[in-house]
């Protein structure tokens, strides 16, 4: 159905589609990048697009236009995975990346899919702001109905955002039949629900609430940038329910090779994705966790004292239940019935 | 004669196909795809999530529009009547300029827990922030100063000679208002209110930045959740579209057709109250004084974001990768300026030739040309995806789409300031000049550019101005060659720079409303430049 060829890609051998601050100045591409041309002696563009949600609609779209512009798309992670598979390939012809056999069962999604990294989504605190309030930090969703944390905790739309997604689920998988009950009472009790995690991490910063939807390695962010000492400022809570995982991933674009030159390279670049090169970066790069532990070198320091979660949960779902499950939830929480 | 009568013909002509290819390009054919796109999934339109958003967003649109008028309408007329009329026509409209990003970030400066009135609001148990209320609020400062902006505009060009005559035949201040100010401002202020109640209905980072999410939602954060996250529903976006566009335009073809019945409306286009210049009111000088100040207040709460500007000034720090998102902003804001002001031109060129041709089409074709700003940034991006995507890649950078949606969404400002001018002009004063041996330039000088620079300039500062902070139409068709300033704060807040990324709000405010005042107040260098060249 796709047409083959890749547009645009006269000055470069291997197009990634990526997330933003990936590509951005500082992030990890531009750290890996070089790294890899000289390895393969090609070169390689990275194309930033947005989030991961925009990631994509860019493959979908390029499949509408029939003009497929990346060979690899890096970023997109395991809530996106189903409706993007249509658009990538799925290594049917029996190839794996090296190394993909030595990735933790936990982390693994489907073949087509390469884990690069992951998170471990939390709720952080301001512990100064509420020792100032005179609260302890919740231990478990359910006490966020709790009147106390009225007003005091910020969370993501899970329409609009991976981390409140994974916030959604993770109160679906732990509350069950309750869950909708839940989010009735919930809807009162937020300060606000940001279209995504920048938005809410940054009112956070700045003192609107004393806790936030983020991530594990937000814990370990503030450590490497002064945020030390014996009582430290921000901390990741752990939640008797469970924390969610979100894995992120790579993957090769249907119908972007002209030749099998072009496919064993982007095929190269998945395996160097294993690689300790890459792994041992990610830490610092890109303020995930690696799939695998790098030989050479152990995690920093902030990383390997983040607190261990009690259990770790993984989603699972098509995205027509994902479809369905979110129209509720919209009901639920009052947009649709103001 | 022959030949100055067919060249004015041909620049009439011109002027009419140009801004009418430009709006079949930029504004029909997109919506024929997108709509086309929703008709094969039509019941999206009665999806009861999307019926619930028009609800709130019309409520909202409605109350902001209604109190903005409250506010509006009176500041409007006592500002023309202070001395220094275009004074405090550009400090009025420097609350247009300001990117809804850093009025968001302001306004939580003030509303917010966070915020300089934090204890306050604390102390008080109140919460403003990430409520209707607070969307209301933002909005209401926002657009106020506009609407007194378009009403001085209007009130300004009145002859006093008018007002002398009623006074000394006796008529009250209501009667002056009512048989001579008010037919000549209430069309002005119609569009001005269809105008915000457009951009109330198409707030997009105001709401998600203040409303706090759901159940706070409008149709353009609804639409922008559709193609956002990775679902791209685009049905459901189209049928967003669709009642936005019919909130949006409802406003304007309603003015179109109050026109066609009104006939004081076709005096506008007469000469009856042609004259050649602004005047400006005769109170004191405390009066003025006082005028100033009021119009001042509306910039106030975004002046609490500018101590974070700051941050660049600290050591060590490194900011060599703004220099290309500034050059980017800057030249994407000059190009859309004059692209806008230019395409505002054509369309009143071109009214002014068919007024003569066929004069029961300007209201159409004004009316049309018009409609675009009843069009969100993100139903129109959408509708060029589908539209024009075989051949332009929404993802690979393209700094011409950014210019034309820009231009595409901010001529019709530009149009609305030139509409009081229309018709207008003094025809007598020009023939005498040209009696008296004036080249048609010098009689150009003399004549109209008095009329015209006031609307001009402003118009230009303020798409300037709002440029620098558009957020919608830069996110659709950047790339990381071609990055806006707006795009970077958002990089940057993604990488933990949130200081950066203050610091950057405060620049963007800067940028906006330094050139918005720049270019508003350049219309002093005109006059230098004018006198020079008539004598």
């Amino acid at each position: 159905m796709l047409m083959s060829g890749v547009a645009s890609s006269a000055d470069s051998d291997l197009i990634i589609y990526t997330y933003d601050s990936f590509a951005a100045k500082g992030g990890l591409g531009p750290e890996i990048v070089p790294l890899f041309e000289k390895k393969c002696g090609c070169r390689v563009r990275l194309l930033a697009s947005g989030d991961a949600g925009q990631l994509l609609s860019r493959i979908q779209l390029d499949a509408e236009r029939k003009k497929p512009t990346a060979h690899l798309v890096l970023g997109l992670d395991q809530y996106l995975w189903g409706r993007a598979k249509p658009f990538l390939e799925v290594w049917d012809d029996g190839w794996l990346p090296k190394g993909f056999n030595k990735l933790d069962e936990n982390y693994r999604v489907e073949k087509g899919f390469l884990p690069f990294d992951y998170g471990v989504l939390a709720m952080m605190a301001d512990m100064q702001a509420l020792k100032k309030a005179g609260l302890k930090a919740p231990t478990s969703l359910r006490e966020l109905q709790d009147p106390q944390w009225k007003k005091r905790f910020i969370l993501q739309n899970p329409k609009t955002s991976t981390p409140g997604l994974a916030f959604f689920l993770l109160s679906r998988m732990a509350l069950k039949t309750e869950v909708w009950d839940y989010w009735k009472r919930l809807s009162k009790q937020w300060l606000l629900m940001a279209p995504g995690w920048d938005g809410a991490y940054g009112l956070f910063l700045r003192g609107e609430a004393p806790l936030v939807w983020s991530y594990l390695t937000s814990q370990a962010y503030h450590r490497e940038h002064g945020d030390m000492g014996s009582s430290p400022r921000y901390q990741a809570i752990l939640f008797d329910e469970g924390q969610p995982l979100q894995i992120e991933g790579a993957a090769l674009v249907k119908g972007s090779f002209r030749n099998s030159q072009e496919r064993l390279r982007a095929r190269q670049f998945l395996d160097f994705l294993l690689s300790d090169e890459v792994q041992g970066r990610i830490a610092l790069k890109n303020w995930m966790l690696p799939v695998l532990e790098p030989r050479a070198q152990t995690l920093p320091a902030s990383f390997r004292s983040l607190p261990k979660p009690k259990k770790l949960i993984r989603a699972t779902g098509t995205p027509e239940e994902l479809d369905a499950l979110l129209e509720h939830w919209s009901l639920i929480v009052g947009t649709a019935n103001p | 004669m022959n030949s100055g009568f067919s060249k004015k013909n041909s620049l009439g002509i011109f002027a009419v196909l140009a801004s009418s290819l430009l709006w079949i390009f930029l504004i029909a054919v997109p919506l024929i795809f997108l709509f086309n796109r929703m008709a094969n999934d039509s019941a999206r339109l009665w999806d009861p999530e999307i019926l619930a958003t028009v609800r709130l967003t019309l409520n909202q649109a409605l109350l902001s529009t209604f109190i903005s008028l409250l506010i509006g309408l009176p500041l409007g007329l006592w500002a023309a009547s202070g001395r220094w009329v275009s004074a405090s026509r550009i400090i009025l409209s420097l609350p247009y300029s300001v990117p809804t990003v850093v009025a968001g970030s302001a306004w939580i400066a003030w509303l917010g827990y966070s915020g300089f009135l934090g204890g306050f609001w604390e102390f008080w148990k109140l919460r403003l922030s990430y409520t209707w209320g607070a969307v209301i609020l933002a909005h209401v400062f926002y657009n106020a100063p506009w609407i007194a902006v378009v009403v001085a505009n209007s009130r300004m060009f009145l002859p006093p000679s008018l007002l002398d005559a009623a006074e000394t035949l006796g008529a009250t201040r209501t009667q002056k208002f009512k048989f001579i100010v008010w037919p000549r401002i209430r069309w002005a202020l119609a569009g001005a209110l269809a105008q915000v109640f457009s951009l109330c209905v198409m707030s997009f980072a105001l709401i998600l930045l203040l409303g706090g999410g759901p159940p706070v939602q409008t149709l353009e954060t609804a639409l922008f959740a559709r193609i956002r996250y990775g679902t791209l529903d685009v049905s459901g976006a189209a049928a967003c579209a669709f009642w936005e566009l019919l909130l949006t335009l409802l406003p304007w073809f309603l003015i179109l057709w109050a026109q066609r019945r009104d006939p004081g409306f076709t005096r506008i286009f007469s000469r009856q109250f042609a004259i050649s210049r602004p005047q400006p009111g005769k109170a004191g000088v405390g009066y003025g004084v006082a005028i100033l100040g009021v119009s001042a207040l509306f910039m106030l709460p975004y002046l609490a974001t500018l101590p974070a500007v700051t941050g660049f000034f600290q050591a060590g720090k490194d900011f060599s990768e703004l220099r290309s998102p500034l050059f980017v902003s800057v030249q994407l804001a000059f190009w859309s300026g004059i692209g806008a002001v230019a395409v505002a031109l054509l369309s009143v060129i071109g009214a002014e030739w068919l007024k003569k041709w066929r004069p029961g089409t300007v209201p159409v074709f004004l009316g049309l040309m018009g409609a675009p700003s009843g069009i969100s940034i993100l139903v129109l991006g959408l509708g060029v995806w589908l539209a024009y995507s075989k051949w332009l890649d929404p993802f690979s950078g393209s700094f011409v789409a950014m210019v034309l949606l820009q231009i595409a969404i901010f001529y019709p400002m530009a149009l609305r300031m030139f509409f009081p001018l229309l018709g207008s002009t003094p025809q007598d004063l020009v023939d005498a000049a040209t009696t008296l041996g004036a080249s048609p330039w010098q009689a150009f000088w003399a004549v109209q550019w008095p009329r015209w620079k006031g609307p001009l300039l402003g118009a230009l500062a303020i798409v300037i101005g709002a440029s620098f902070g558009e957020v919608a139409a830069v996110s659709l068709f950047y790339s990381e060659q071609l990055l806006p300033l707006p795009v970077l704060l958002s990089q940057w807040t993604s990488q933990y720079r949130f200081e950066d990324a203050q610091a950057l709000t405060a620049l963007l405010l800067l940028l906006s409303v330094g050139m918005t005042g720049l270019v508003a107040a350049s219309g002093n260098l005109g006059a230098f430049f004018r006198k020079w060249m008539l004598d």
